[in-house]
């Protein structure tokens, strides 16, 4: 079953990040293809100078995620280059995501 | 069609709290099947019953009408245990009670929630994607 987390948003509580790759990591331990999108102010958990705890990040290889990817357009939006993030991820443009989400058993926003 | 719904909203924002819950009556009232609805993030502030210091009796108003729809259609209402302790909504206590042999015997009890949710973990996120036609996010 393939699942892609959609991160969008942003928020100065540092448990919406751990929580929605929580929801992430559970799903690969059971056994999902899980895949993960960060758009529009969500790129900035991604960003490699901040103040929010990248921990769980980090934590998403050890789990074996590494289908991540982010929206190219959002990303010039707030100033990051894809090749300066706190881990690696792949730009997408629009036709992209779309593939991306037509590939989807189960999409999650968070 | 068989679905699950996802609650990340907290119940103090009325517009984010009542679309799922008005989303939740009209799938039923079409005849589909709502397989979990699972309380995470925010959403779990849903389920306080007030008792606990750490949120207000008001914000109660919205477990109770979930509680209501879940006990008329027997859902299965689910709120994601770390999420609910982290936020002080539910509280571990431990019981003593002395046994018929005069020893201490310990109990741990969850207090805090609203009867007709239940606490546990993500795996029964992830049961409720596994098992569902449709899973639907509101945050």
């Amino acid at each position: 079953m393939k699942l892609l987390l959609i991160i969008n948003s942003l928020t100065a509580d540092t448990s919406h990040l751990k929580e929605s790759l929580d929801a992430g990591l559970t799903s690969a331990v059971f056994g999902l293809e899980v895949s993960l999108l960060f758009q529009g102010e969500g790129v900035l958990y991604l960003a490699p100078e901040t103040d929010i705890n990248q921990q769980s990040l980090k934590d998403l290889a050890i789990y074996g995620i590494e289908n991540i990817y982010v929206d190219e357009q959002a990303l010039s939006q707030h100033q990051l280059t894809a090749t300066h993030l706190a881990i690696s991820a792949m730009p997408l443009d629009n036709q992209a995501m779309g593939t991306l989400l037509t590939a989807q058993d189960t999409v999650l926003h968070f | 069609m068989k679905f699950s719904l996802i609650i990340y909203s907290s119940p103090q924002d009325q517009l984010a709290y009542q679309t799922p819950f008005r989303y939740a009556q009209t799938l039923l009232e079409q005849g589909h099947e709502l397989y979990r609805v699972f309380f995470y993030g925010d959403g779990v502030h849903t389920c306080a019953d007030g008792s606990l210091e750490s949120h207000s009796a008001e914000l109660t108003g919205a477990g109770s009408q979930w509680a209501d729809l879940a006990h008329k259609h027997d859902l299965d209402m689910v709120v994601c245990v770390t999420a609910a302790l982290e936020r002080g909504i539910a509280r571990e206590e431990k019981l003593d009670h002395p046994a018929c042999d005069g020893n201490q015997q310990s109990k741990t009890e969850i207090r805090g929630i609203l009867d007709g949710f239940q606490l546990s973990g993500l795996g029964q996120l992830v049961d409720a994607m596994a098992n569902s036609d449709r899973t639907i996010t509101f945050r």
